[in-house]
């Protein structure tokens, strides 16, 4: 067996191996020589078509590439996974809000009567009642009659 | 003999007073639930009523027998006494929430028209007559409408009117406290600003209540679909004032929390 001479850190070529790369190239030319044909014919087969035909070819691919889209959004919300909270307490959200310190003014009596008529008043007016329901006035019948008048 | 000096003293006599405050709140309160149940049987019977009316008069004018003829009669008599029994049901629950006095004159004009015209049913012999006392009491309708709904929108201006009150009180309370701070050398700047945005929110709210008074004013001109309308625009101005009467209070809570838990 004829050895191709190398550097000394290549791995040994020998002869017998270049046929077999010969064969491994011709599918991929002739793929892409396929390829390039039917991409020619297709564009040439297009170019020749009436421009209804030419409307209605643009709007199937449009339709399918919105199908395709479509198909693709839901794989990927489906594979959207949900976090929910651990279980465990220490890792539980904290919902109480940071200590903040008082002011020596808030603890005086003005500001803390001040501070209970605003919440009087706030609470006055979230349930403040102006529809009156119960005062609509009833749906009656002003009609009435037996074809007399 | 140790008691009764006590009873005179300032103290019980307050508390006596605040006990019979409450009493009389919870007293009105509870006697508009129990009309307002008794409204509803009410208005649940005129539905019968009417129901049977409907059918009757179907029959009436189906075959105009004698026998339909008196049932349809029978039929309409009990519909008009229940009719008016519902108009003098809200009337009523009309009068315990009023608080504009100058509507019980036509409450009680009303109230009387109602009670006459029931007298009369049971006198009516034909269903011709049964028209022509209907009649009577349909051209009244519009007219009790209106005072409705003027005293319902005016008790809803009364609510918005109160809180304007009770919010120009806590205008006063913040002024105070916000002067008494600068007078013991705080900045203030920022509180300030809270107020006259506060300030600038109850004027708006002011506004429209004005607007909702002129409106209910001008209700007598509206009639059928037009007093609908005309009604629900006051409902609507109505809601803006409390709106505008809840970001100003809004404003007044930044206030109170920039004092709490600022430098002062």
């Amino acid at each position: 067996m004829e050895t191709i001479e190398t550097a000394p850190n290549e791995t040994p070529v020998t002869q017998e191996m270049k046929p077999e790369v010969a064969v491994s190239k011709t599918p991929e030319t002739k793929t892409a020589v396929a390829t390039a044909s039917l991409v020619t014919r297709t564009v040439s087969w297009f170019t020749k078509q009436t421009s209804s035909v030419k409307l209605l070819v643009g709007s199937v691919g449009f339709f399918l590439f919105l199908l395709f889209l479509l198909v693709a959004t839901s794989l990927r919300n489906q594979s959207t996974t949900v976090v929910t909270p651990s279980p465990e307490a220490s890792a539980q959200p904290i919902e109480s809000a940071l200590p903040r310190s008082q002011s020596a003014y808030s603890q005086t009596a003005p500001f803390q009567q001040f501070e209970q008529n605003l919440k009087n008043l706030q609470s006055f007016n979230a349930t403040v009642n102006l529809a009156e329901i119960e005062l609509a006035f009833p749906l009656l019948d002003t009609d009435v009659n037996f074809g007399n008048n | 003999m140790t008691v009764f000096p006590r009873m005179t003293s300032p103290y019980f006599k307050l508390a006596i007073f605040i006990l019979l405050i409450f009493a009389a709140g919870t007293s009105v309160y509870a006697a508009f639930e129990d009309q307002y149940q008794g409204y509803l049987q009410t208005y649940d019977n005129y539905r019968q009523k009417h129901g049977m009316y409907l059918s009757t008069r179907s029959q009436y004018l189906q075959f105009g027998t004698l026998n339909s003829k008196n049932d349809a009669l029978a039929a309409v008599k009990e519909l008009l006494v229940a009719r008016a029994d519902v108009l003098t049901g809200h009337l009523s629950l009309l009068r315990l929430k009023n608080v504009d006095t100058s509507f019980n004159t036509q409450l009680e004009t009303y109230e009387s028209l109602l009670a006459d015209h029931k007298s009369r049913v049971s006198t009516l012999a034909s269903l011709e007559d049964s028209e022509s006392l209907s009649e009577e009491t349909e051209d009244q309708v519009p007219g009790m409408q209106i005072v409705s709904r003027k005293i319902v929108a005016g008790i809803a201006a009364g609510k918005i009117e109160a809180q304007k009150l009770q919010f120009v009180l806590l205008e006063n309370e913040a002024q105070t406290l916000i002067k008494l701070l600068r007078e013991s050398g705080k900045e203030v700047t920022v509180q300030e600003r809270w107020l006259i945005d506060a300030r600038g929110k109850r004027l708006l709210a002011e506004q429209k209540l004005s607007e909702a008074r002129n409106r209910i004013n001008r209700l007598d001109e509206s009639f059928g679909q037009g007093l609908e309308s005309s009604y629900n625009g006051i409902q609507l101005v109505l809601y803006e004032a409390n709106q505008y009467l809840r970001e100003g209070l809004a404003f007044m809570v930044e206030l109170s929390e920039s004092i709490k838990y600022g430098n002062y």
